[in-house]
């Protein structure tokens, strides 16, 4: 991906007002109910750094909370793989599916089928797959990919849906919700109960039991878990909880900061195929645990982005996702958590560059429900870009010119004083009318001020340093007090 | 009582008003106020984009010439953040580690410094207007600082300060990211100013340059009548000597010593 | 094309991947490399820990309020003889026509029910393999409402809790359009975080259930212009009755 690819992605976003009006319209949705949800709490800090306290811990135990959950999922009656790549973990389910032969998959939403391609390489063995969830339902009929971590479809408007709606129906349909919602009851309640296989993504495995949590506002994660024969699960080596009531945490945090919910209308946490005299649960579950990249962030700078539950929150609340929405990232996670993933998982050489969608306004790591310092990481993928060259020859010199410039004073005085007379061509009523580029880009949108004739340290000596000015009776105590504590 | 003005070398360069105002306020508090000459820029807009060793280099110079200094103080969050934040990071494990502390611990807002070290809350400023704020992420998320402006301001006499809708939203300048980026930059821009417009201010406040060079640039290219200025910059007209009128003093509130 | 059974244990090393050894030992050493010590972890202590405290009036009227918010219904009713008439009458008002039951004694509900001319199947009567499950679950429309007993009522939250058994199927609370769970006082607490102890100490015991399932509300979706809807995949009426005295 070249840095063309992503400024044009974004100009396409920019130009798409439909788009921009949906994302908005959404993301307002989602993040006053977050704020609204914060509000019922009085410790939501406190959470917040116990939610945290409990990602660190358990990350770095990750081995130890995976080989039992592993076990235990065995003594439950499941299996269990390990991929180390993307497409070992592909293999796997195609095997999986050959093994049972399967012939048509009803899905819940999983990121990491995303990450890997799972849907396609299926399709190439002959396999019918269905998204369930009906956002994820709405985009694979379109033949697109989520734009949002928690409404996936969130940037396609009614009239499209109902058109894609209609095609499946061979009827127009009207674009109201309840009609559009039946249409979708219908087609998928025949998908959950013909479907051979099911495979759903994981929001929390659990160490202790060996279970898997699925939460869910539709019931699809139930669905999928609960009729199909053969049960698949696709879950990320950092998703896990170590114990049972952990959960109880991080269920509030994950919802609260997605959709402002006190829980979602279902949290499934099922654990392996139906125990023996039972009618309904799979006959075989199988659990696929994927590294694809996660463990090279171990131990770095960097680690902290394996504590991301996944909510959502951080993409509603910053402000350059709610101008363009997820696609402009180019790759499966957007926003800011995008921004820091998509280069670790697919290299900074790369993908560096998605880490310049950023003001770094901070908003992402304010948001975050398990305090992940995003704004810190988008520097530091940066910070990895140069250093691996991948930035432009020019911004390196520009800057490398900078250090140099700014541990002289005396250079940076004769700068300014240069810059003074040579901006005189190009200044018009204390505006530039010009500039080079990088800077043009600038003056396209915007007016830059000149340089005025004086700067503040030519004010200093010439004036400012000899004024005296009368003293305010203020108030307050003065500093004394401070002062003297300080010792100074 | 001396502090040592940390002037930025964008007020130093492009708004030296700013820094006379933030001078003459400190004066005014009776603090006396140097400007120790070698300082240059603290390095954020090499480390915000990846370039740790030039951010370095500028950010020695600085420490050295904030070396003997018992207070330093700084019209912008965001170079203050920069310095109280961040240079415990990027010099950590460098020879220079300890100094970096040093200045990070003594560097100071200057709306930080007037609330939180002098404990000035009202500083019986006048001034008739309506005014919005711009609340600068730097100032808020990077360096902590949300209320300290605002006090201030809201002790204005005359000054109706009106709530900025989505206050907490970035304007869109991001340092580089406005030039890099310069379309979702500007669309950014203008959310904040739609915002701006909605609260029918005369004057747009905000306590870093940087935000209010891209807001004022964005509204001069939309023809948009609003004052763009630095809090200091008003606070320091605000608290003139020749603007206390007789209705204030008569209030027995203020008074020139 | 048939399934095949679940036959014999399967060898997972068939399914290709990494073995378990290779992949956790590749990141034992990246943790180790950052300093971490991994082998006995102590869970950090929080300062969230509150136990249940409130009574059960207390607890009733939360969990009714909650559920209620959440777009579903909430009754009292003061014995099991009234709660069954409740149902029949909620049924008849609906115009449903049959029910499935699951989970606990139905025997004197199936007879008012039935009174009423309602059809009532039990759980433990329906008796399908999966091969049999597309068709017997397609006719799904003869069961108009799936009732059942919770095994938990959350207050904080307005949920109810069921575990799956040979006697409490999950689809008796997932597949028909209504859903109405009588819950016993004793099975309604405080918060959710005792649900997930009970079930932890359960598991300890005598190996978690294939699944617990918290149900809070109708089913939803915002997947459409975020306008919300009820009843895309699951239930979209939850009814939840609370059965007090002996």
């Amino acid at each position: 991906m070249s840095k063309g690819a992503l400024l044009e992605r974004i100009e396409g976003a920019l130009a798409n007002d439909r788009l921009r009006e949906a994302v908005k319209r959404a993301t307002n949705n989602f993040r006053s109910g977050k704020a609204r949800a914060v509000l019922e709490y009085d410790d939501w800090e406190a959470m917040r750094e116990r939610a945290r306290a409990v990602r660190a811990h358990t990350i770095a135990h990750l081995d130890y909370y995976l080989a039992q959950l592993a076990a235990k999922v065995r003594e439950n009656g499941g299996y269990v793989h390990f991929a180390s790549t993307g497409e070992q973990a592909v293999e796997i389910v195609r095997k999986i599916a050959r093994h049972y032969g399967v012939k048509s998959v009803a899905k819940s939403k999983s990121m990491v089928s995303e990450e890997i391609h799972l849907n396609d390489a299926l399709k190439e063995d002959g396999i019918e797959v269905y998204e369930t969830d009906l956002g994820e339902y709405i985009i694979q009929l379109a033949g697109e990919t989520p734009s949002h971590i928690i409404g996936p479809a969130l940037h396609k408007t009614r009239e499209e849906i109902a058109e894609l709606f209609a095609q499946l129906e061979g009827r127009t349909l009207s674009t109201d919700t309840p009609t559009l919602t039946a249409v979708a009851r219908r087609q998928l309640r025949n998908v959950f109960l013909t479907a051979d296989m099911g495979i759903t993504g994981c929001n929390f495995a659990v160490a202790e039991t060996g279970s898997v949590t699925l939460v869910t506002n539709e019931g699809n994660g139930r669905m999928v878990t609960a009729l199909p024969r053969i049960v698949v699960t696709l879950m990320g080596m950092e998703r896990i909880v170590p114990r049972l009531e952990d959960l109880d945490l991080l269920l509030t945090m994950l919802t609260r900061s997605a959709t402002g919910q006190r829980a979602t209308s279902y949290t499934t946490i099922f654990s392996g195929p139906r125990r023996d005299g039972e009618k309904d649960g799979p006959e075989a579950f199988h659990l696929v645990i994927v590294d694809n990249q996660r463990s090279t962030i171990l131990g770095t700078e960097f680690e902290e982005a394996l504590h991301c539950i996944r909510c959502g929150a951080c993409l509603n609340i910053c402000p350059v996702y709610r101008q363009i929405g997820g696609h402009a990232y180019g790759w499966v996670y957007s926003g800011p958590i995008g921004a820091v993933l998509t280069p670790l998982y697919r290299g900074v050489e790369e993908w560096g560059e998605v880490a310049l969608a950023s003001s770094l306004c901070g908003a992402c790591w304010e948001a975050c429900p398990v305090k992940i310092p995003l704004h810190d990481m988008l520097i530091g993928i940066r910070r990895e870009s140069a250093e691996r060259r991948r930035t432009h020859p020019f911004e390196r010199w520009i800057f490398r010119g900078f250090g140099w410039m700014m541990h002289r004073p005396g250079l940076y005085r004769a700068a300014q004083r240069a810059g003074r007379w040579l901006q005189r061509p190009f200044v018009r009523d204390g505006r530039f009318r010009w500039a080079p580029a990088p800077l043009s880009s600038w003056l396209k949108t915007r007016t830059l001020p000149a340089l005025p004739s004086k700067g503040f340290r030519d004010l200093w000596q010439s004036e400012l340093t000899k004024q005296r000015e009368p003293r305010l009776a203020v108030k307050a105590a003065f500093g004394e007090q401070r002062e003297e504590g300080r010792g100074a | 009582m001396r502090v040592s003005l940390f002037v930025t070398c964008i007020v130093d360069t492009l708004y030296p008003q700013v820094g006379v105002s933030a001078v003459r306020l400190l004066r005014r508090l009776g603090v006396d106020v140097d400007f120790p000459s070698e300082q240059t820029c603290c390095g954020q807009p090499a480390y915000n984009s990846g370039y740790a060793a030039d951010a370095r280099r500028a950010a020695q110079r600085l420490i050295q010439a904030f070396r003997d200094s018992q207070w330093v103080v700084g019209p912008s969050g965001s170079c203050v953040a920069m310095v109280r934040h961040l240079y415990p990071k990027l010099f950590q494990g460098h020879p220079m580690e300890r100094e970096a502390l040093e200045l990070a611990e003594k560097t100071y807002e200057l709306s930080q410094f007037i609330v939180d070290v002098l404990g000035v809350t009202d500083m019986g400023a006048t001034f008739d207007g309506v005014a919005t704020y711009h609340t600068s992420c730097h100032m808020t998320r990077g360096l902590g600082v949300k209320e300290a402006p605002l006090t201030l301001l809201r002790n204005v006499r005359g000054l109706r300060l009106v709530d900025l809708p989505f206050a907490e939203d970035c304007c869109g300048f991001g340092g580089t990211f406005a030039v890099k980026m310069a379309s979702l930059s500007t669309a950014m821009a203008d959310d904040k100013l739609d915002n701006v417009a909605k609260t029918q201010a005369q004057y747009l406040l905000g306590g870093d340059m940087a935000c209010l060079m891209h807001l004022k640039g964005r509204m001069e290219k939309r023809g948009m009548p609003v004052n763009v200025m630095h809090w200091a910059e008003l606070l320091e007209l605000a608290t003139r000597p020749d603007r206390v009128d007789a209705r204030t003093l008569a209030d027995g509130e203020v008074s020139a010593s | 094309m048939t399934l095949k059974g679940r036959g014999p244990a399967l060898d997972e090393a068939h399914f290709g991947g990494e073995s378990q050894e290779e992949f956790l030992s590749r990141i034992r050493a990246r943790l180790q490399g950052a300093g971490y010590v991994a082998d006995h972890p102590s869970f950090p202590a929080g300062p969230l820990e509150d136990e249940e405290q409130a009574s059960y009036e207390q607890k009733a009227e939360r969990f009714m309020k909650t559920l209620v918010e959440l777009g579903g219904e909430a009754y009292r009713a003061p014995s099991r003889e009234e709660a069954f008439r409740l149902i029949r009458d909620l049924l008849l008002h609906r115009d449903v026509k049959g029910v499935l039951t699951s989970g606990g004694d139905w025997s004197q509900c199936r007879a008012i029910l039935e009174e009423a001319g309602i059809a009532v199947e039990s759980w433990d009567e329906v008796a399908f393999s999966h091969g049999e499950a597309d068709r017997e679950l397609a006719r799904a429309d003869r069961w108009g409402a799936g009732l059942l007993w919770a095994d938990y009522a959350v207050a904080e939250l307005g949920s109810i809790a069921v575990l799956s058994s040979p006697r409490q199927g999950r689809s008796v609370s997932l597949v028909p359009p209504l859903m109405i769970a009588l819950i016993a006082p004793e099975a309604l607490v405080e918060r959710r975080r005792t649900v997930l102890r009970h079930v932890a100490a359960l598991a300890k015991e005598r190996g978690v259930p294939s699944s617990l399932t918290l149900i809070t509300g109708p089913s939803r979706s915002a997947d459409i212009e975020n306008d919300l809807s009820i009843g895309v995949h699951g239930p979209g009426q939850v009814i939840a009755i609370l059965v007090e005295g002996s």
